[in-house]
């Protein structure tokens, strides 16, 4: 309590001696004068004592505190022994019972301030806090009282409706604002019993000759009467704005969607027509073509003797070109099949698909004393079972003829159920060729190696794809190849396929 | 000329190339028959329904019709229906030989009552055993009713 030492308010007795030792001199008179030095005296020992307590309160020092209020009382005890001589007993004693009161209330009123204080100098932060929230609050903040008078007006508020809140207290907020349910604003807030009355009800604005889009939350804050009441308005021109924008880019979204759906129907028509188209087309040609054959075949029984060697070789060349050419048609005829009808989807259980393609390639798989096996159980799942047969027939097929190995190995699995895998230890693939080889007729080695049209694999990547699934092989040259294929779409990617092994 | 006591296999094919292929392969089978053109499903009718007559004045119908799906005018579909359809001509067999192996013909031509159905193999010497096979079956292996059958010799006064 620096200040209060300085001025020598720890201490008022010396004070007192000292108002005694100047004024009493000066004024030597009889008792009636001394009492009257004295009382006045008294009285400012106690406007000097309770300004010190008031200090101290504000210091909060309980203990020197304490200090003054007994030190007033002492000094106020020394005024009244300076009446001795005068030998006014009552007076004394009631002269220290003025004193005890006043240090009492002295004492009681710096304890109050100073238990008050903290609760205060809070409820004025908290009070500084929500002004502050109010007037920077985004959103336009007023409050009413029961009849849509408005008692208050943030910043906000005036921002949006280019309106000073100095205007606007004792107006009607009907003035400004029209609810989209036609309703007054009395009505409203009459209807207004709960903290929310209406979540949030859209409304329009007025702004001097413009309607602005704004969103309302009207809550009562008061229960109690007068009821004070707080609406949050919010401008909702930008949000409008967005969902209109939204709402037309959906528009166009759907109609491009709509017409790639159209575009795609109609790639997928003009995909059966030329399936269609190719069936006919080979079927027909089909038709001379087993009329040369048949002519070769007359020729070479019944002219045989009249053609010399040259002429006999040329005639056995011809049968082979039409044999080749018959084959290379049938095999356009069966791809355009794959696209002239949707797949079956009936239960196949591909265990039983791969076990009776392996009967039937019983004896290739013999003569080339392969070794085939299927580790594991397969799955059973809806699809075509003719065509998943030719895929296992064409896949198969593939490991046994492109294998120079004395014993080729081939192994059929499905770790996860969804992605069937058929790998042999055969002669492989370079990279360069892993996307070429699913093409129509695409051969990588000569005819006199390796016999077939290198249809095969179009079949296989076509009956795959009309079931939504995919195709992919992993190999290198000398290393095996391993086919993958799926039968279903939303299938694992090929970078989540299962590790490919080397068959032994 | 040829002899006429034969039995009657009645070939409806429009192709002059096929008449061919069946005719040399019928003459190198060594079976003793006649055989029959019609190259329109209307003329096989009518000489399905107007049959010919033996010295005898019986008639004669075909013991066997070789049936080409793809003839023009009234196709081969139809035609299986008609014959197998009339009481007169039904019991004559009727075989079927197509290009197409495709489900729903096989299914129709059976249903109409044909007798049996064949693709054409594209090898023509395994076209031309299908041929001899057949027709060794119907009028060697198999008794037919004495309306389709001339025997050799039979009738001639």
């Amino acid at each position: 309590m620096p200040l209060a030492a300085i001025l020598g308010l720890n201490n008022p007795r010396w004070l007192l001696i000292l108002m005694h030792r100047r004024i009493a001199p000066l004024h030597p008179g009889g008792p009636s004068d001394r009492r009257r030095l004295m009382l006045f005296s008294t009285a400012i020992l106690c406007a000097v004592s309770l300004a010190a307590t008031v200090m101290s309160a504000f210091h909060f020092r309980a203990a020197s505190n304490w200090r003054i209020a007994t030190a007033a009382e002492s000094s106020i005890a020394a005024v009244g022994r300076s009446f001795d001589d005068s030998g006014d007993a009552w007076r004394r004693s009631m002269l220290a019972a003025v004193g005890e009161t006043l240090v009492l209330v002295i004492a009681g009123g710096a304890l109050l301030v100073r238990v008050c204080n903290p609760f205060i100098r809070r409820l004025e932060e908290s009070d500084a806090r929500l002004r502050a929230i109010v007037s920077t609050a985004g959103d336009g903040i007023i409050t009413l009282d029961e009849r849509g008078t408005i008692n208050s007006f943030n910043q906000a508020a005036e921002r949006m409706f280019c309106r000073r809140e100095s205007d606007m207290l004792g107006r009607n907020l009907g003035e400004l604002i029209l609810l989209s349910s036609g309703l007054s604003f009395t009505r409203e807030l009459a209807a207004c019993r709960g903290n929310d009355c209406h979540a949030s009800q859209k409304a329009l604005g007025r702004v001097g000759d413009t309607l602005l889009p704004v969103e309302l939350s009207l809550s009562r804050v008061s229960s109690g009467e007068p009821a004070l009441f707080t609406v949050i308005v919010r401008d909702t021109t930008e949000r409008e704005t967005t969902q209109q924008r939204l709402r037309l880019q959906m528009l166009k979204l759907e109609e491009v969607k709509e017409r790639l759906e159209a575009k795609a129907a109609e790639l997928a028509k003009t995909n059966r027509d030329l399936d269609d188209f190719t069936y006919i087309a080979s079927h027909d040609l089909k038709e001379p073509l087993r009329g040369i054959s048949a002519y070769c075949q007359i020729l070479l029984e019944d002219y045989a003797e009249k053609l010399d060697a040259d002429g006999l070789r040329r005639l056995q060349a011809l049968v082979g070109l039409c044999q080749r050419l018959g084959r290379l048609i049938d095999d356009v005829l069966t791809y355009s099949q794959i696209g002239r009808r949707e797949p079956e989807a009936l239960d196949a259980d591909l265990g039983e698909v791969v076990a009776d393609v392996l009967a039937t390639l019983g004896p290739a798989i013999d003569e080339r004393r392969a070794r085939v096996r299927v580790k594991g159980r397969l799955f059973r799942l809806s699809a075509d079972r003719v065509w998943v047969g030719e895929v296992f027939r064409n896949l198969i097929a593939n490991a046994l003829k492109f294998n120079d190995s004395a014993r080729p190995r081939v192994e059929i699995g499905s770790p996860d159920g969804e992605t069937i895998y058929v790998r042999d230890n055969g002669i492989g693939i370079a990279p360069c060729h892993h996307e070429a080889i699913f093409a129509m007729f695409r051969r990588l080695h000569g005819r006199g190696k390796y016999e077939g049209t290198g249809a095969g694999l179009s079949f296989v990547r076509k009956i795959v794809e009309a079931h939504g699934g995919r195709v992919w092989v992993k190999s290198r040259p000398g290393h095996g190849s391993t086919f993958y294929f799926t039968l279903s779409p939303g299938s694992k990617s090929a970078s989540e396929e299962p590790a490919p092994r080397a068959v032994g | 000329m040829p002899p006429k006591n034969l039995p009657l296999v009645l070939l409806v094919e429009d192709s002059p190339d096929d008449v061919d292929f069946a005719r040399r392969a019928l003459a190198t089978s060594g079976l003793p028959l006649r055989l029959v053109v019609a190259e329109r499903g209307e003329d096989a009718l009518a000489l399905l329904r107007a049959p010919g007559e033996n010295a005898a004045g019986a008639a004669v119908r075909p013991a066997l019709v070789l049936l080409d799906l793809n003839t023009p005018g009234t196709s081969g579909r139809e035609l299986v229906a008609l014959v197998k359809s009339d009481p007169e001509l039904r019991a004559i067999p009727v075989v079927v030989l197509s290009t197409s192996a495709h489900r729903s013909d096989i299914e129709h031509c059976y249903r109409s009552g044909a007798n049996s159905y064949h693709t054409k193999p594209d090898d023509f010497g395994r076209y031309q055993e299908m041929l001899r096979q057949i027709v060794a079956y119907w009028l060697d292996a198999v008794v037919l009713p004495a309306s389709t059958m001339v025997e050799a010799g039979a009738g001639l006064a």
